[in-house]
């Protein structure tokens, strides 16, 4: 059975007119419920993706990810 | 393109659009719209007690819907059907934000709404516009302005990305 899992980033932005919002944004991750949960439970979403899935850095998901880590966003695994 | 007119009673009318608009009109404010909607569609006396009406061509469309606009009464019931969505507006706001991290990134954002029938997104190029085809085919809450409003005044500059 598949769900969608979503990929949560949020934090802090600055609007044009200086003041500051929170902002989020998600991507919707499509998985089976057990690669789901393992995700949404896990200490190590990424590396724990990486090995259940056999995806490797180049996965688009991951890249989405690391991109908005280096933004400043924080990055939660959940369902929504 | 179908016009479904029912007589209320001697004094006013429901007019059904097809985007499910049902908004009613005085006998008396009717009459100036009826001259083109008879020419058009060869349509009987405006007392009969229900009739359809069909409509053709852009421009007689556009001065029935710019007359409407005018003579719009204030008690109507709106509703979109997700049937009716012919087209679709899309509004663009974009500007410069500043990350969590302190770095600056282009952002945008849009927001789109699915009326109906697409013939009216002619007139569409304002917010003055908007309103007033938002009283005849829904968004009554004008969600889209306030969108609009909320993002310029984040400092966005807001552009009419389509209209159909």
């Amino acid at each position: 059975m598949n769900l969608i899992l979503y990929v949560v980033a949020s934090g802090i932005i600055t609007l044009p007119n200086g003041k500051k919002s929170p902002f989020s944004t998600k991507v919707p991750v499509p998985l089976s419920r057990a690669l789901s949960d393992a995700l949404v439970g896990s200490a190590d979403p990424i590396n724990t993706y990486k090995f259940l899935s056999g995806s490797d850095d180049n996965d688009p998901l991951l890249l989405w990810v690391k991109e908005r880590t280096e933004e400043g966003f924080t990055v939660e695994w959940k369902y929504c | 393109m179908n016009l479904h007119i029912r007589r209320v009673n001697s004094k006013s009318f429901w007019v059904t659009y097809p985007s499910g608009a049902k908004i009613r009109f005085s006998r008396e404010k009717i009459k100036g719209m009826y001259g083109l909607w008879s020419k058009a569609s060869n349509l009987g006396d405006p007392s009969d007690k229900e009739d359809t009406l069909h409509i053709q061509g852009q421009d007689l469309l556009s001065r029935f819907y710019e007359e409407a606009s005018k003579t719009l009464e204030g008690e109507a019931l709106f509703h979109l059907s997700e049937e009716d969505t012919l087209t679709k507006i899309t509004v663009l706001a974009y500007g410069d934000i500043t990350l969590p991290n302190g770095k600056r990134k282009g952002f945008q954002d849009t927001f789109t709404l699915y009326p109906s029938p697409k013939d009216i997104l002619g007139i569409l190029s304002s917010g003055n516009n908007y309103v007033a085809y938002s009283k005849l085919y829904g968004d009554p809450k004008l969600k889209l302005l306030k969108w609009i409003r909320e993002r310029e005044a984040e400092g966005f500059t807001v552009e009419w990305l389509s209209e159909g």
